[in-house]
């Protein structure tokens, strides 16, 4: 008999009143080396897997804040359908605007995003009910890596300063979310990956 | 602290932004970041002041120290107070080492345990409520063993 994965859907198509989503993210996220991570202390909830209840790294390790200026900071994110012969995937894309232009600036973060590999997490404006839509994680399955990199010295959006596009192709899952317990929990663990 | 705001009015000498960054961690529990935006030592300078204000105390030094990501919460241990690298303190970690052995890999640093560290010092099992560690830290600075 062959064997078959079911992809089904496992609730209705509905909306919430007192729980309307709200477009947006928060202009403060986090950017974790993909390397730094400890897969295997990682814990997924019980229930769903797009639920990351642990995220720990490696010994020594941090995250390090990702801050964007403007109204609507990380303009350009976004998670797109990819169509394949068997099965499709999402393609996740973050573009980070650094404001800046300095030898430290090009060593320490244009220079390794070029080049490296990554997982970001960003914070939905939209909370969800109990606080579990406001960490999003990219970049878990497949890491997050340049895929646009741009210095325009006389951009009126960057006044020079650079655009690095980070895209993760072929994830499995649509969205993943950094969640334990409540959003008191999942902040203080949130906050603990910081540089 | 008080001098620090004094002079927030004008930009920091490079002794007063080199003093911000060694404070701030000591009172914070958190890395600063050291920068040429003259506007994250004043926000610190305001963070620590504030914090120093609220708190009444410099943070308590711990010497034990969490894997980036890990934090403590157990519903039955200290009835699920969250514990981070911000709030940890000696006492806290060492009782739940012991509580849960198994999750020493968990941290990136732990004290050697000596003769004269509160683990072996303190022969009674510790009650629920945490303990000021800070006086038996005093009498035996312990040695930090970074994990590998």
């Amino acid at each position: 008999m062959a064997k078959l994965c079911e992809s089904l859907i496992a609730k209705a198509i509905d909306f919430a009143c007192d729980d309307l989503i709200v477009r947006g993210l928060e202009s403060d996220g986090l950017i974790i080396n993909r390397s730094d991570i400890d897969f295997a202390a990682t814990v997924f909830d019980a229930q769903n897997p797009n639920i990351i209840k642990t995220l720990v790294l490696k010994t020594g390790k941090k995250g390090y804040e990702v801050n964007q200026l403007g109204n609507t900071p990380f303009t350009g994110v976004q998670s797109t359908l990819e169509v394949g012969t068997y099965r499709n995937t999402w393609t996740h894309a973050i573009p980070i605007v650094v404001l800046s232009n300095t030898p430290e600036v090009a060593h320490d973060i244009i220079d390794g995003l070029s080049n490296g590999t990554f997982v970001v997490i960003l914070r939905n404006k939209f909370k969800g009910t109990n606080g579990d839509a406001e960490y999003q994680v990219y970049g878990y399955t497949q890491g997050l890596v340049a895929s646009e990199g741009t210095n325009d010295k006389y951009s009126e959006d960057t006044d020079g300063g650079w655009i690095i596009t980070l895209q993760e192709t072929g994830a499995r899952m649509s969205a993943m979310f950094l969640f334990d317990t409540d959003a008191t929990t999942t902040a203080a663990a949130y906050e603990s990956l910081k540089a | 602290m008080e001098e620090l705001r004094g002079r927030m009015s004008a930009p920091f000498s490079i002794e007063d932004k080199q003093l911000i960054a060694r404070l701030y961690p000591e009172i914070t529990g958190r890395t600063f970041h050291k920068t040429a935006c003259r506007r994250c030592y004043q926000d610190a300078v305001i963070e620590m002041a504030v914090k120093l204000r609220k708190d009444q105390k410099m943070k308590e030094k711990c010497n034990y120290h969490m894997r980036a990501g890990f934090i403590i919460r157990c519903g039955d241990f200290d009835d699920g107070e969250i514990y981070t690298n911000a709030n940890l303190t000696d006492d806290v970690a060492r009782r739940y080492l012991e509580r849960f052995p198994n999750k020493r890999d968990m941290f990136d640093v732990i004290p050697e345990e000596t003769a004269e560290t509160p683990a072996e010092a303190d022969n009674e099992p510790s009650e629920a409520s945490v303990q000021p560690s800070g006086e038996k830290a005093a009498k035996a600075p312990a040695k930090r063993k970074k994990r590998k």
